[in-house]
């Protein structure tokens, strides 16, 4: 199966996940990277209201902020998990966020960004069953259950 | 769960920008071995104070606040507009993330808790208004902002001791006087103080001890009285420097005028006021102002150019669409119903505009988490 489901939380296996910041990664054909909040992410923000990415154009650190999001009045910033040039946005995300809840891994990707070092930046991301065993830990750690109460895309 | 105390820095009174600067100072600061801290302060003077994702020229009437010398301030933490001023006292908690609940809506209700449970020696018995408020009688008493700042994380929350309406309706940008007429009844129906519910506002000392005491019983944790390093107190002053730059902007945006399009404010969660240009086939703008209830129309108002039928006609149409949803739809049929009842088939106010301007208006003013009719002021129904 592509995804494995932990604490009603989806953890999609071919993607490369920063763990501690809940945010993932898809490699795209073209050389960009396209990236987005997880699935433990948005359940623990609840319904989304507004979300902000930065500019086509800048330039940000791994760790630094590429968007930042807002549900019921907590503002909370989204961590690149590479470096790069932000390429685009996702436009959809302003006429409603709420896309981030209900399709975190898809529909609601936040930006596309054209990175400096993919394979360096990689090497410190998990992904496939390690990420499935990565994020079963820290959701049995912080007692995290996922909830879809915007209701859900499964994922392929 | 860590026994490790707070720290607990009573400010005092401070300046607008101050009063908004400790707390974002404290958690731009914030190192590995700082600890947990909550502050209480009183702000000195009035100030608006705008939520991180909102565009303060839409929401705040910025040459009003310009004229009168109003500071405005945008905050890193989310929610709406909000009037300030010494009347209220501000609670401001700089956590490690790991020392607050994971899950947004349970840091807030960890945070309301200590707000509700510090009202009951006052013989108030305060409840959560969900998501993140403080009710008292089914009336928002206290707002709540929270943010990701830095290293912490931050939740903050006021008392309303008292508060004055008049001046919350003047720093509002309303794009028309019924709007504003609207959104002061919704905030005298819905929005209480601590005033209004004890007769006298509480001494703000006497409400500082029983926080207090309060915080360390719903944190289990010591509440130790402390003050700010150095290095706290430059952010600190950084951060007042940083809101008291952001005036020439303001300055900037009130002279450009505002696009006359759906306008929505929130009185509390599920609980909006909004507004939405209708164009008549007369060419003529009217507007439509909703009251609305978790999902549904509370209270119809027209406002602008007459229409071309007796006032009692639209009245009428405002009284069929009470407690209706804003369901494009249910509207539309109201709205014909009306037409034929009312004899009004060849006015300008087509049901299929006024259908539209609802679905705007629900467009504007999305839905709450949690139904807000649970939650209904005393002798509401």
């Amino acid at each position: 199966m592509a995804y494995e489901k932990v604490n009603e939380c989806y953890i999609v296996k071919d993607l490369y996940y920063a763990v501690e910041d809940n945010t993932w990664v898809r490699v795209n054909d073209d050389g960009t990277v396209t990236i987005g909040m997880t699935d433990v992410a948005q359940s623990l923000a609840g319904p989304i209201l507004h979300a902000k990415a930065k500019k086509p154009g800048m330039h940000r650190k791994k760790g630094k902020p590429i968007a930042t999001v807002e549900s019921g009045k907590w503002v909370g910033p989204v961590k690149s998990p590479v470096s790069g040039e932000i390429v685009e946005i996702n436009e959809e995300l302003a006429k409603d966020a709420r896309v981030l809840n209900k399709s975190p891994y898809y529909k609601g990707w936040i930006i596309k960004m054209k990175p400096d070092n993919l394979e360096a930046d990689l090497a410190d991301l998990v992904t496939g069953d390690a990420a499935v065993e990565a994020y079963r830990a820290k959701i049995e750690k912080d007692g995290v259950t996922c909830t879809h109460i915007e209701g859900t895309e499964e994922p392929a | 769960m860590t026994r490790e105390a707070v720290r607990w820095i009573d400010a005092g009174h401070a300046g607008a920008f101050r009063s908004q600067a400790i707390y974002h100072g404290l958690a731009h600061a914030r190192a590995s071995d700082t600890p947990d801290t909550i502050v209480w302060v009183q702000p000195s003077e009035p100030y608006v104070c705008v939520g991180y994702h909102q565009q303060p020229e839409a929401e705040v009437n910025l040459a009003w606040c310009r004229r009168i010398g109003l500071p405005v301030i945008q905050r890193e933490t989310g929610g709406g507009m909000v009037y300030i001023d010494s009347n209220q006292v501000f609670a401001q908690w700089v956590f490690a993330p790991e020392r607050l609940p994971r899950r947004v809506d349970q840091r807030f209700g960890l945070f309301v808790r200590a707000l509700a449970e510090a009202l009951a020696p006052l013989g108030l018995e305060a409840t959560l208004g969900p998501p993140n408020d403080l009710h008292i009688g089914g009336r928002k008493v206290s707002g709540t902002g929270a943010a990701a700042i830095g290293r912490a994380e931050v939740v903050t929350g006021n008392y309303l001791l008292d508060f004055d309406y008049e001046a919350m309706q003047q720093v509002l940008a309303a794009p028309h006087p019924a709007f504003a007429k609207a959104f002061a009844e919704a905030l005298a129906r819905w929005l209480t103080t601590l005033r209004r519910e004890l007769g006298h506002p509480p001494a703000p000392e006497v409400l500082k001890r029983h926080y207090r005491e309060a915080c360390s019983r719903v944190l289990q944790r010591p509440v130790v009285a402390g003050t700010w390093t150095p290095e706290e107190e430059v952010a600190i002053a950084q951060m007042e420097a940083r809101f008291a730059g952001q005036q020439a902007r303001w300055q900037e945006l009130a002279q450009k005028p505002q696009p006359a399009g759906v306008r929505a404010v929130k009185v509390q969660a599920g609980v909006w006021v909004a507004t939405a240009p209708i164009e008549g086939a007369d060419g003529e703008v009217r507007w439509l102002t909703l009251r609305t209830r978790d999902r549904r129309i509370d209270q119809a108002v027209w406002s602008g150019p007459p229409a071309d039928m007796p006032p009692a006609r639209l009245e009428a149409l405002g009284r069929m669409l009470h407690l209706v949803e804003m369901d494009e739809a249910e509207v539309l049929e109201v709205a014909e119903a009306w037409w034929q009842l009312h004899d009004v088939s060849r006015s300008v106010l087509r049901p299929e505009l006024l259908a539209d301007a609802i679905a705007r208006i629900r467009k504007a003013a999305p839905r709450a988490p949690f139904a807000a009719g649970r939650y209904l002021p005393k002798g509401e129904n």
